[in-house]
């Protein structure tokens, strides 16, 4: 949206006191009052309705732009939402791996001597480090901290 | 024929005999000693409990495998032995196979004339289990051991890979070379050894061919169907790392005899548990052995159901004996 057609125009507060807008963009509106000049973030002013213009065309300008914006977070967020459990499945599939592979690595290790280095099993915590945790030996389950990483 | 009469009190009656054998091991493993009890079969089970019960037989329970005090290594130690070690049998009591086999040793050794009666009970024509025993097997070793791993081979390439046996028998020295150095993690020199050769083994599928063996199991069916021949053959050839029913190879050295009283001991093993399908290769590979086997079995049967002394025994004579 042109924020230009928005300048020089009067807009007025909750409490009644109007002023005129001197700069707008995405993140501030500065409004010139009387005595002193204000900034607003415009997203929450608006849809608060703490401000809003004079004229009513100008206002609908501005519903339409929240809106948008509205579903543009709604979307964002769904698939944020996917992406989670995208990450999540992936995390799990993995981590049941990892415990086949800690299993065989076990049993190789009391065939072969607690040194033995299992090659796929390195490569393996090498490749999805950031998707597997060991806890200590004390516990065998495998905790799954990905998203986010 | 033997008369039996096996009753369910036969099971709890052994339990007390265990339990009262040592109160400080066994008495509060009521599970294993019950499992222990049901693996005899029910017909020799008041045999058994005949032979547990003797007053001059010791068992306790110990961690790993079993033994009894006479077979050691060193027989300056074996004449030494201190009258709380005499006839005494250590057996994991949590492995039902353990106790039965122990039990075969303990028959041999104590229950004759303080001597092995394996080498000393004349069976026929004036030769005891040894002579019977080491003639047929001496002569017969070679095609036993073909035929036994010839059938590893089959199951080894039919289960894991088409290559898989001549992978395990090429690399097994190495394997054994891997276990012979002791894992020291603070020694640089021993820790790069032990790599080198495991490295070596996972790169020529060593490693994987011996994991696929030991999750496929390949080698119970040959431990079902030939453990005594299996055992027999150990004495021959080393059987380490091959997953087949054996001893170490350095045991049969101590004594020439060693291979018999394990022949016996396993044989004994089968007979009074439920193992009999082991007897089919036994009858076919080693009839005589076999046969005389049973004959021996049968004098310790009689003279232990009916508490006669070993009297009436034909013992080999004293200068005819081997040393």
């Amino acid at each position: 949206m042109n924020k230009e057609q928005f300048l020089n125009k009067e807009i007025i507060n909750k409490n009644n006191e109007r002023g005129l807008v001197v700069s707008f963009d995405d993140e501030h509106i500065v409004i010139k009052y009387e005595n002193e000049e204000r900034t607003y973030c415009p997203d929450v002013a608006f849809k608060n309705k703490f401000l809003s213009f004079l004229d009513n065309s100008l206002n609908l300008l501005i519903d339409e732009d929240l809106s948008i914006k509205e579903e543009l977070k709604i979307q964002h967020e769904k698939e944020t939402e996917n992406n989670r459990r995208i990450v999540i499945n992936r995390s799990k599939k993995i981590n049941e791996l990892y415990k086949k592979i800690s299993a065989k690595n076990a049993t190789l290790q009391s065939l072969f001597g607690r040194d033995f280095q299992y090659p796929p099993i390195i490569e393996f915590e090498k490749k999805y480090r950031c998707y597997i945790t060991r806890r200590s030996n004390k516990y065998s389950g495998i905790i799954a901290e990905t998203y986010g990483r | 024929m033997l008369t039996t009469t096996p009753t369910s009190n036969n099971v709890q009656m052994i339990i007390s005999a265990l339990v009262k054998k040592s109160k400080r091991t066994l008495s509060y493993r009521e599970k294993s000693l019950k499992k222990q009890a049901e693996y005899f079969s029910p017909a020799y089970r008041d045999f058994i409990y005949k032979v547990i019960s003797n007053n001059s037989l010791k068992i306790v329970s110990y961690y790993k495998d079993g033994h009894i005090t006479d077979i050691d290594k060193d027989p300056e130690v074996r004449t030494k032995l201190s009258k709380r070690r005499k006839n005494k049998i250590y057996t994991d009591i949590s492995e039902v196979d353990t106790l039965p086999h122990e039990l075969g040793h303990a028959v041999d050794f104590w229950f004759g004339e303080n001597i092995a009666l394996t080498k000393t009970v004349l069976i026929e024509n004036n030769k005891t289990l040894y002579d019977i025993f080491t003639e047929e097997f001496e002569s017969k070793y070679q095609e036993l051991i073909e035929l036994v791993m010839n059938e590893y081979k089959d199951i080894i390439n039919s289960n894991i890979k088409e290559n898989a046996y001549e992978i395990l028998i090429d690399n097994m020295p190495k394997y054994r070379e891997l276990n012979s150095i002791r894992i020291n993690l603070r020694d640089k020199e021993i820790t790069s050894q032990r790599r080198k050769i495991q490295k070596e083994l996972y790169k020529s599928e060593f490693v994987e061919v011996y994991y696929q063996l030991i999750e496929k199991k390949c080698y119970q069916i040959l431990n079902t169907k030939y453990a005594p021949i299996l055992d027999a053959l150990s004495s021959k050839f080393d059987f380490e790392g091959l997953c087949l029913s054996h001893h170490k190879n350095d045991y049969y050295k101590y004594s020439k005899y060693n291979a018999v009283y394990e022949f016996f001991a396993n044989a004994f093993e089968a007979k009074v548990t439920s193992k009999h399908c082991e007897f089919g290769n036994l009858i076919k590979h080693l009839p005589k052995s076999f046969n005389a086997f049973e004959k021996l079995f049968v004098i310790f049967y009689d003279h232990i159901q009916n508490n006669k002394r070993f009297t009436d025994v034909e013992l080999k004579k004293v200068s005819e004996r081997y040393e």
